[in-house]
Order: structure tokens, then C-alpha cells, then sequence
């Protein structure tokens, strides 16, 4: 058998179907009737699944489980109080919302502080100096608002985003 | 009935009820799981996953698989013994062979080269061993079992069918 033949294949698929508990492919089969190293291995396979079994469980001793659940119980209590944990994944959506509003901050930041600079000078014509910096606190204060509300309302939104996913999970 | 991975999450909360009904529902596969993998300590690691389960329980997320989970603390709990034993077996070899040395009397003990399946399993490398049973017992599939146990796919692959290629070699061997 070389590796080009169609052996190695059939030969794959025969552990795969032991693997799996599946009985091998009629074409595998007939293959391995015509090839005597597949039908060696075939035949090897099926003394191999006999001596494994399938019978995956085995009940543990009674005393054992109880012994077992008291430790379990007794370890649930000495567990640190719970605080309200983050749910599972929580940072990972905070961080997935917080990029791209961190990534245009820069620009938004520069933007307003070229606002606050220019538009005085241009204002300045017009309006009397402590108008200008009324209009400029304004807009410094509805600027910063607006960000505070942006970026304070994502962990929200994240913690929110997270439950739903758990719930969704779970159910 | 609560999924496990629900029961999970009451155990994050301390209910205690929840963890009754979890080790009810897993033992018998945890521990045929544990009784093939380290057979003579599976009494003890049995305890042990289980403790573990709860001691970590705020990490578990409840987005993956409760089984994958329950089976990755245990496998890594019998690796961890493992370990220890071949530190210790090393250190009672090297005992051992110094006794041989000053007295020229100590032989190894018979070899019984007609293993049963049983034995035969637990005499395969602890690598294929260990997904051997994961794969063929528990039928995890294999990304499962590479989430266990911590290896690629492929690589999880490669040690089934070298696991089963090494148990056809042990039944020729015993045959010949």
C-alpha cells in the first residue's frame, strides 16, 4: 500500500467509523473484501470494538456520591460571598462596543477643540466677548455630555447584550 | 428540567440544590470516565472534580458545553496526578536501582503480555489514552475533545487513529 492508493482512505475512514460507533461504508466494506491489508485491519477493528465495549458508565459507590455531595455542599459555603459577578463575557462585548468609538475619539476631540479656537475669532466680529464664552461653554458642556453619554452608556448596553446572550445560550 | 449549563449558573448564585442534581445526573460518566482513565485513584479524583467544579464555578461561562467543561477539569486533574506518579516512580526507580546495584537481587516483576482491553487502554501513552476515551466513551466530538484536553484538531485526529492503530498492535502482539 502506498500512500496513493485508495487504502489510506479506506483505512481512515474504517478507524473513524469505530470511532464513532458507526458501522464502516458498503464501498469501504467492499474495498477491504478485494484488499488484504484493509481487510486485516477491518477485521483487526472489530476485535478492537469487542474488547473496548461501548458501556461508557459506571456508578460510583453510594457513600462515595454522599461523601461527595457533603464536600461539594461544604465548599459551596466557603466560597467567598458573592458579589454580583459579571456575566461571562461581558468584557469582551464592552471592549467589541468600545472600539470604534474610542477609534474616532481623536477626531471628534480635535474637531471640537477646532471649533472652540476658530469659532470664537470668527464670532468675535459680532458678538461681545462674554457671549462668546457662554456660547463657547455651551458647546463645550453639550460636547462633553454628549461623549460621557456615549461612552457611559456602553457597559450598559454590554451588560445587557451579554445577559441576552446568556439567556439565549442557555435556554 | 434545567440544562446544565442553567444548573451552572444557580451554582454561581450558591444553590446547593443545583449541585446535587448535577453531580447526580454526571456521575455515573464522570466516574466511568475517571475508572478508565486512573483507575486506582478515580475514588479520590472523583471528589476532587467535583470540589473543583464548585470552586470554580464563577468562571465557568454558560455559553460552552457543561460536559466539555466537567471532563477538562478532570482530565487535567488526572494529568496532574500523572505527573506526580512519574516523579515519584522515577524516584523509587532510582531507588530500586540502587538497592540492585549493592545487592544484584532485585528483578523486575513478569510481565503479563496477555493484557485485557481493560489494561490494555491504560497501558497506551497518556496523550491517546486520554482522548481515546473522550472520543470513544463520552463522544466528544473532536473540536470538543481539542477544547479538553487543549490541542489542535488535527493533532486530536492524529492521536485517535494512532490510538487505535497502537491498541490493533498491542491484540497482534498478544496473539503472535
Amino acid at each position: 500500500m502506498s500512500a496513493n492508493t485508495p487504502c489510506v482512505g479506506v483505512q481512515e475512514r474504517l478507524i473513524e467509523a469505530l470511532l464513532a460507533h458507526d458501522e464502516a461504508a458498503a464501498p469501504d466494506l467492499a474495498h477491504s473484501e478485494s484488499c488484504d491489508a484493509c481487510r486485516t485491519l477491518r477485521d483487526d477493528l472489530l476485535h478492537v470494538r469487542a474488547g473496548l465495549g461501548t458501556d461508557a458508565e459506571q456508578e460510583p459507590a453510594p457513600a462515595m456520591v454522599q461523601r461527595t455531595l457533603l464536600a461539594t455542599r461544604s465548599a459551596l459555603r466557603r466560597r467567598a460571598p458573592a458579589r454580583a459577578p459579571l456575566p461571562v463575557g461581558f468584557k469582551r462585548e464592552l471592549a467589541r462596543l468600545l472600539a470604534a468609538p474610542l477609534a474616532v475619539l481623536p477626531l471628534v476631540l480635535l474637531w471640537n477643540w477646532t471649533v472652540l479656537a476658530f469659532g470664537g475669532e470668527l464670532l468675535a466680529a459680532w458678538l461681545p466677548t462674554a457671549a462668546i464664552v457662554a456660547l463657547g461653554a455651551a458647546y463645550a458642556l453639550a460636547a462633553g455630555g454628549s461623549l460621557a453619554a456615549v461612552f457611559g452608556s456602553l457597559p450598559v448596553v454590554a451588560h445587557g447584550r451579554t445577559q441576552q446572550r446568556l439567556r439565549e445560550v442557555t435556554a | 428540567m434545567d440544562s446544565d449549563e442553567q444548573l451552572m449558573i444557580r451554582v454561581q448564585a450558591g444553590d446547593e440544590d443545583a449541585v446535587t442534581e448535577l453531580v447526580t445526573r454526571w456521575r455515573a460518566r464522570l466516574y466511568g470516565f475517571l475508572v478508565r482513565r486512573a483507575p486506582d485513584v478515580a475514588d479520590d479524583l472523583f471528589q476532587e472534580t467535583w470540589i473543583r467544579v464548585v470552586r470554580a464555578a464563577e468562571r465557568f461561562d454558560p455559553s460552552r458545553r457543561f460536559s466539555t467543561w466537567l471532563f477538562q477539569i478532570a482530565n487535567n486533574l488526572c494529568r496532574d496526578r500523572a505527573r506526580r506518579r512519574a516523579v515519584e516512580e522515577s524516584y523509587r526507580h532510582s531507588v530500586r536501582e540502587e538497592i540492585r546495584h549493592d545487592a544484584g537481587r532485585l528483578d523486575p516483576p513478569p510481565l503479563d503480555l496477555r493484557l485485557d482491553m481493560h489494561r490494555r487502554v491504560h497501558a497506551l501513552p497518556e496523550r491517546l489514552r486520554e482522548v481515546l476515551l473522550l472520543r470513544y466513551y463520552h463522544r466528544l466530538s473532536e473540536a470538543e475533545i481539542a477544547d479538553t484536553v487543549g490541542i489542535p484538531r488535527g493533532t486530536v485526529k492524529s492521536r485517535l487513529h494512532h490510538a487505535v492503530r497502537a491498541l490493533r498492535q498491542q491484540m497482534a502482539e498478544a496473539d503472535a
